[in-house]
């Protein structure tokens, strides 16, 4: 059974069209359809397999193929493109050829020594220029394998195709450094600052007390020297106290707000539709704490039971004078963040003061006691 | 059993049929054709000869057993 209808649509020119007909009937040729142009020409559709018989009537008749259907169509095609096919084909081969060809393999990394050993691997794992790009699989693999080989010094490896260039990422493991405390230390200055106090517990005092020291000045030593000779030297320990100064400045506003929790708590349902809560407001203002909440991703509500807490906010206007207390409190309460516990502040003393705008500016010197004793290798 | 045959009919239809419409006469299942002229087609079946008279009677489709004409049609005889 034909499914398709390959059909030729000819066009017949003669003397006695009806003799045509008459003679195509002889031959058993099935005349699908027949349509008059004149009395001498017609149109007429017929069968692949009639149009081999009727081509023994092309003596008497003119007959000329006016269009064909189905497969012959598509053959003709075929056959008149046959050029631009071959091109065509042949071009999408050499784009699947080529796009499957890498071109470039970039490798970065900031570690040069790190970056030609990769490199290396990578050559020696296909993946370098002028060869095959691999599959996901494949790639997978390498970066396993290179990450195994280097685990001590790759922290991160990443393979990115793009197109037909290969760039691949190293993050490299920093070892963290640990500053190796040798044998022999000195006890040198941390900060700048008036020495207070010393208390040696090993080493050789080198400042006395009143003296300014800047930063990295040695003030216990580790070596003991005789007459300038070096009898020994040891691990320095104590204690230094120093007077340290401090500028800081700080801002204030005028008007003060803030916001307390109060003890009213209250438990409720709630629905949540995208960013909006349908619920029973116990209060004005308040904070959420949720209980439990059901939500999925999938959902675009979330339902759930919650707590809520009353908050009540205090506008205050300052006075100047206020302002300026408080600024001083926070100032402190800042410096008091960076000294150590037994740290304390001597003295305080405003500099400078002027009001901007809604607010107060202020620079406030700080002078503090504090431990300025830090130990430090001595280098041989 | 006369429904299988009913069925059968419908499937395949072998008996002579003529339809025949104002300007267009289609004859099937004939059993062959004596005359195709510009005024007269005669077809014939096992029984009968079917002669269709007309005027510039020209043929649409002309297959085995199926002819299909257009023209002015006169007259349509049947003979034994």
């Amino acid at each position: 059974m034909n499914l398709v209808n390959d059909y030729y649509i000819l066009k017949i020119n003669g003397k006695n069209i009806n003799r045509f007909i008459e003679k195509c009937r002889n031959l058993n040729i099935n005349l699908i359809k027949i349509s008059y142009i004149s009395y001498k020409e017609i149109i007429i559709k017929i069968k692949e397999e009639d149009y081999k018989k009727i081509k023994r009537l092309k003596v008497s008749y003119k007959i000329k193929i006016l269009n064909k259907t189905g497969t012959l169509r598509f053959k003709e095609l075929i056959k008149y493109y046959k050029v631009f096919l071959i091109f065509c084909v042949f071009g999408l081969i050499l784009l699947i050829f080529l796009s499957n060809i890498i071109f470039k393999v970039n490798v970065v990394s900031d570690n040069f020594n790190l970056k030609s050993k990769v490199k290396k691997d990578l050559d020696y794992y296909g993946i370098k220029k002028y060869s095959f790009v691999k599959s996901y699989n494949n790639i997978e693999k390498i970066k396993k394998e290179i990450l195994n080989k280097y685990k001590n010094n790759i922290e991160w490896l990443e393979i990115n195709r793009e197109g037909v260039n290969y760039t691949i990422q190293i993050v490299e493991r920093k070892k963290s450094k640990k500053e190796k405390i040798s044998e022999y230390t000195n006890i040198v200055a941390r900060k700048s600052g008036v020495i207070k106090n010393i208390f040696v517990e090993n080493g050789v005092k080198v400042i006395e007390n009143d003296n300014y020291v800047n930063k990295g000045d040695v003030i216990i030593s580790g070596i003991i020297q005789n007459n300038e000779e070096v009898k020994g030297m040891v691990r320095a320990k104590g204690k230094v106290k120093a007077e340290v100064w401090y500028n800081i400045n700080v801002e204030y506003p005028l008007k003060y707000k803030e916001k307390i929790y109060t003890d009213n708590k209250k438990k409720s349902f709630y629905l949540k539709i995208g960013n909006k809560y349908i619920e029973k407001k116990k209060f004005k203002d308040y904070s959420r704490n949720k209980i439990f909440s059901l939500s999925n991703k999938l959902v675009p509500f979330e339902i759930g039971y919650q707590e809520e807490i009353e908050i009540k906010t205090i506008e205050q206007n300052l006075t100047v004078k206020e302002a300026k207390n408080k600024a001083i409190l926070k100032a402190k309460e800042k410096l008091m963040g960076s000294l150590k516990k037994e740290d304390y502040i001597i003295q305080e003393k405003t500099l400078n003061f002027y009001q901007k705008d809604s607010k107060i500016v202020l620079d406030i010197f700080f002078s503090c006691l504090e431990e300025i004793g830090k130990e430090e290798s001595i280098i041989e | 059993m006369r429904l299988v045959d009913d069925f059968r009919n419908i499937i395949s239809d072998s008996k002579m049929k003529i339809i025949l419409k104002e300007d267009f006469i289609n004859i099937v299942n004939f059993d062959r054709i004596i005359t195709l002229e510009n005024e007269k087609i005669i077809v014939k079946d096992e029984s009968k000869k079917i002669k269709v008279s007309g005027k510039n009677l020209s043929i649409i489709k002309l297959l085995d057993n199926e002819i299909l004409a257009k023209g002015c049609l006169n007259k349509i005889e049947f003979s034994e």
